[in-house]
C-alpha cells in the first residue's frame, strides 16, 4: 500500500469522526495524514522503516 | 460496535499519539472486517512506527517525525557497488596502447588484423573501453551499445582509411 492510499484511509476516518462530533480525533487523524504529503508513491512499510530508523539515528 | 468505539473518544481538544493509536486500531479493525488485508498490515506497520511517540501530543510528534525524516533524507548515502563500478574511469593506458597499435598498422591489412585480434582477445577491456577506442579510431561520437558494434566500426574505419589513401594515389 502506498502512502497516498493510506492518506485516503486516514482522511476518510477523520471525516467519520468529524461527522460523529469527535473533533479532536478528526484533527489528530488529519494531522497524521499530513505525514504522507509529498511521499504519495512511497510504500507504507518503507515509510515506517524510515521513521523508525531516523528516530534511532536521531 | 466499531463505530460505538469511535464515538466514545469525543470531546477532547488535543490528543496524544497513544490515544490516536487506539483510533488507528479501530480503523484497522474496520479494514479487517472489510477483508482489506494489505491495509490491515500496513496500518499495523504505521502504528508500530508511531508507538515510539505514544506519550507526545499528535501535532508535536508529527512535527518531530517530519523533521527527523527530512534529516535522514539529507544524510549522504553510502555508495553502492553498482555506482562505484559505473563511476570507474576507463582503462586509459590500455586504450592508448591498443589505439597506438591500430594506428601504427596504417593501411597494412596484416598489421591491422594482428592489432585488431589482440584488441578483441584482450579480456581486460570492458565495453566502455572498446567504445572509446572505436570513437577515437573512427573519429566519431557514437554511443556504442555493445562491444561487437564498436569492433564493427573499427573495421569500417580501417577500410575507409585504405580507400581514402588509394584515392590519393
Amino acid at each position: 500500500m502506498k502512502l497516498g492510499d493510506l492518506r485516503k484511509v486516514l482522511v476518510s476516518a477523520a471525516h467519520i469522526h468529524r461527522e460523529a462530533g469527535n473533533e479532536a480525533a478528526a484533527e489528530a487523524l488529519k494531522e497524521v495524514s499530513g505525514l504522507c504529503d509529498g511521499r504519495e508513491s512511497m510504500t507504507v512499510s518503507a515509510f515506517a522503516k524510515l521513521v523508525t530508523s531516523s528516530r534511532a539515528a536521531g | 460496535m466499531i463505530f460505538d468505539k469511535v464515538f466514545q473518544t469525543g470531546g477532547r481538544s488535543s490528543m496524544t499519539v497513544g490515544e490516536l493509536l487506539t483510533i488507528l486500531d479501530y480503523v484497522q479493525q474496520l479494514c479487517a472486517a472489510a477483508g482489506a488485508k494489505t491495509a490491515v498490515k500496513d496500518l499495523q506497520s504505521f502504528s508500530d512506527a508511531l508507538k515510539h511517540y505514544s506519550d507526545r501530543p499528535v501535532n508535536k510528534a508529527c512535527a518531530e517525525i517530519k523533521q527527523s525524516v527530512a534529516r535522514a533524507a539529507q544524510r549522504p548515502t553510502k555508495p553502492t557497488k553498482k555506482s562505484a563500478k559505473s563511476s570507474a574511469t576507463p582503462n586509459q593506458d590500455l586504450i592508448q596502447h591498443h589505439l597506438g597499435e591500430l594506428r601504427a598498422a596504417g593501411t597494412n591489412q596484416q598489421a591491422f588484423d594482428l592489432a585488431f585480434n589482440k584488441l578483441k582477445a584482450s579480456k581486460c577491456l570492458k565495453s566502455p573501453d572498446v567504445s572509446e577506442i572505436a570513437r577515437q579510431f573512427s573519429l566519431s561520437v557514437t554511443a556504442y551499445k555493445s562491444k561487437p558494434a564498436a569492433y564493427s566500426d573499427i573495421e569500417k574505419a580501417f577500410i575507409r582509411q585504405g580507400r581514402f589513401e588509394n584515392k590519393l594515389r
